[in-house]
């Protein structure tokens, strides 16, 4: 359970986009999802395998002291980590997970939320947008972003324009200092649309350990970042006014 | 009495429109025909007795100011009885005086008027609808129809009552009410066509669907007389400025049929003076007699919750504003014939600009009960203020606004610039040059495009609600097409 926790933590907490994640089990694989208050982006992420004694739905909250948590040294591979259920009326529900050192001696509990609280602030969502146009990223075209992003701090956005087989990234606005550099060659013809995202998100989700993926159509980006554990989609709607 | 004119002052501005409260009103209206407020009551300084009060009279009042706004929304809509406290409203001076109707859509978007409003046969609405268009025609000069704003099916409680339960049930309601309006509408009100919408797109599509009935080609004797801005229509410059060019290129802003425009509930400062540059500009290149209105119920509702209206802040490239705080009520005042603004300044320390209303008070006039003093419910109140002393504090925070809105457009013409309306980071790129630019412009897409390059002036330019400023920029609707409950 720890590698997994971990591999959680570690592809959510560095947005700063969640407050807590919902939690979706089942028999072939548990889901993982969340959005951020102001809609600008969602993550939908599955594990490949079930995760271990995880079961039901319930919300993962306070992400930082989880990974606080699974850094204490204390916590290593020898620790026991394990999910703690509680019986209310007929059925058994996820109450916390209790953290319990190679000794015994070191220990802390870290609460879950339950099925009712998630579902009411995370309800589950149909996607219904397509995003057709599919590729896999350069390193350079992301270390490219991140130069163009950093040379315009105040920006809070990246256009992309598809056009004429190639995706055109651009910061910055006419009135003001811009820049744009090609992000992408090659990719389908007939594709034709324009999109601003949040830069921070887009490089956020750029910057996860893993194989990525990206995505686009004319409501925005999806980002697929496959952790060998987890594979994340972090899809993010364009802004418009 | 001297009365201070505040009509002549107005010059070119934008007007803005003290949204009349009925509370106010009926005192007005009800010492007409009685004395509803005892004369021994009203301070010694109003010659006029409470008419004093009455701005829309063209003289003996403690300030002149012809324009307001009134709502349908809370005023007796029987047009067949005496209503002695809506005397103010229905026998004012019709030649000298301009009353712009608020319609109740905000009744029914609150679900205060319940009914199927979405359905064209539904009695309870069908009866409302009637009230309205018939009072509009009876006492209003213009009048706003009978919209459904977009935001109505989001409210669990008042989507139920008003039967309202998504976006287009908003617009088919709205086309409901037009459809009437337009149909039984005698001439004796122009009617502002309502434009609603949460964002850019849904403001888009409901102008599609609404601006027909302001077409005289489709409705050549009863189209609608101009517009009415509401939902981001009002508070997000970007689309207010992409409107006005798309009516100007659609023949919906033509002189003598479309003159009108207002604003729904727009308090900040800085909007009277952009307003009044957007006014000017359209006045140059396309309709002389266009106007803006803006209309906002400060005034009253700041009093109700114990706000004075104190002194201003227009500081050239700062933020603007009128300035509020708690004013005075305590008992100990009730034999105090000291000035009202006399015990403000130097016994509370409150920075106080005197006005022709203020200037007659006693603080006694306002702190009227003793302790000890049984109020009309026959109990002895914490407060020293009756219904009266909140009436006349309403008198003075109405003349505050209306002078703020009006120092605002002359220190501005002054070349006095708030901040919002000033770019200066590489230039001076001030709002008013950009807004003559658009509209000297004689070509529809020059000027779209010309609003589209400067996006990012128009998110420093922050409105009273909604999406403005920086959060114009959303993920809202983008989000909504994406996804759906599961």
């Amino acid at each position: 359970m720890r590698d997994y926790l971990l591999d959680i933590v570690k592809h959510t907490l560095p947005l700063s986009a969640f407050t807590q994640l919902r939690i979706d089990c089942n028999d072939d694989s548990t889901s993982i999802s969340a959005t951020e208050t102001e809609k600008q982006l969602v993550l939908r992420a599955k594990t490949h395998a079930p995760i271990p004694d995880f079961a039901g739905t319930f919300g993962l909250p306070n992400l930082s002291l989880l990974n606080t948590l699974l850094n204490i040294p204390e916590y290593d591979d020898t620790a026991s980590i394990e999910m703690i259920t509680k019986q209310t009326d007929d059925t058994v529900i996820p109450f916390n997970i209790h953290f319990k050192n190679a000794a015994g001696d070191f220990k802390n509990d870290f609460r879950l939320m339950s099925q009712k609280v998630i579902e009411s602030i995370e309800p589950q969502l149909a996607m219904r947008a397509n995003f057709p146009g599919e590729f896999v990223p350069s390193m350079n075209s992301v270390t490219r972003l991140k130069y163009q992003a950093s040379a315009h701090p105040d920006e809070k956005v990246v256009q992309f324009d598809v056009a004429d087989g190639k995706v055109s990234a651009s910061v910055g606005d006419a009135s003001s200092h811009s820049g744009n550099f090609v992000f992408q060659s090659d990719v389908d013809p007939s594709a034709r649309y324009s999109f601003a995202v949040p830069s921070g998100f887009v490089l956020g989700a750029l910057n996860m350990a893993g194989d990525k993926k990206i995505c686009m159509g004319d409501l925005g980006i999806m980002i697929t970042v496959d952790s060998g554990l987890v594979s994340y989609d972090y899809i993010i709607p364009m802004v418009t006014k | 009495m001297e009365t201070v004119d505040l009509e002549t002052r107005q010059k070119d501005y934008a007007v803005f429109l003290p949204a009349l409260s009925g509370f106010y009103a009926t005192f007005v209206g009800k010492q007409r025909y009685n004395d509803y407020v005892d004369p021994a009551r009203v301070p010694a300084g109003f010659t006029n007795s409470v008419e004093s009060l009455n701005f829309l009279a063209p003289k003996d009042a403690a300030f002149r100011y012809p324009w307001a706004l009134y709502s349908a929304g809370h005023a007796n809509l029987d047009t067949t009885k005496l209503v002695e406290k809506e005397d103010m409203v229905r026998n004012r001076d019709r030649n000298g005086t301009f009353l712009l109707g608020d319609s109740g859509g905000f009744q029914i978007a609150k679900g205060l008027w319940p009914g199927e409003w979405a359905d064209p046969n539904c009695p309870k609405a069908a009866k409302q609808r009637k009230l309205v268009l018939n009072w509009m025609e009876e006492y209003m000069d213009y009048g706003m129809v009978l919209d459904i704003p977009t935001w109505t099916f989001r409210d669990p409680k008042a989507s139920a009552a008003c039967g309202i339960r998504s976006y287009q049930d908003a617009v088919d309601a709205t086309r409901i009410n037009n459809d009437y309006f337009i149909n039984n509408r005698k001439g004796n009100v122009k009617f502002l066509n309502v434009l609603q919408g949460g964002n850019h797109q849904e403001a888009d599509d409901w102008y599609q669907q609404m601006k027909d009935y302001s077409d005289p080609n489709v409705y050549p004797d009863t189209h609608f007389n101009g517009w009415s801005m509401g939902g981001q229509n009002m508070c997000d410059v970007h689309l207010v400025l992409k409107r006005i060019v798309t009516l100007i290129h659609d023949g919906l802003l033509e002189t003598g049929l479309h003159d009108w425009m207002h604003f729904l509930g727009t308090s900040k400062l800085e909007w009277a003076t952009l307003l009044t540059d957007i006014q000017r500009a359209v006045r140059k290149y396309h309709n002389p007699n266009f106007t803006i209105s803006f209309d906002c119920a400060s005034p009253f509702l700041a009093t109700a919750n114990g706000q004075l209206y104190t002194h201003n802040r227009i500081e050239d490239r700062g933020k603007w504003s009128y300035k509020m705080q708690p004013g005075v009520d305590d008992k100990k005042y009730a034999t105090d014939t000291r000035l009202f603004s006399e015990v403000l300044i130097n016994d509370k320390g409150i920075p106080f600009l005197e006005g022709p209303v203020s200037k007659h008070l006693a603080v006694k006039d306002v702190c009227i009960y003793n302790p000890g003093d049984l109020n009309k419910n026959g109990k002895e109140g914490k407060t020293s203020w009756d219904s009266f002393s909140y009436c006349l504090q309403m008198g003075h925070n109405v003349w505050a606004h209306l002078n703020a809105v009006q120092t605002a457009n002359e220190q501005y013409d002054a070349g006095i610039v708030p901040g919002m309306l000033v770019d200066d980071r590489h230039n001076e790129l001030f709002f008013r040059d950009v807004v003559n630019e658009i509209f000297s412009l004689q070509d529809k897409q020059k000027s779209l495009q010309l609003i589209e390059d400067y996006s990012s002036f128009w998110m420093r330019v922050v409105g009273t609600r909604g999406f403005t400023g920086k959060k114009t920029m959303n993920s809202h609707t983008a989000f909504n097409g994406m996804f759906s409950p599961a």
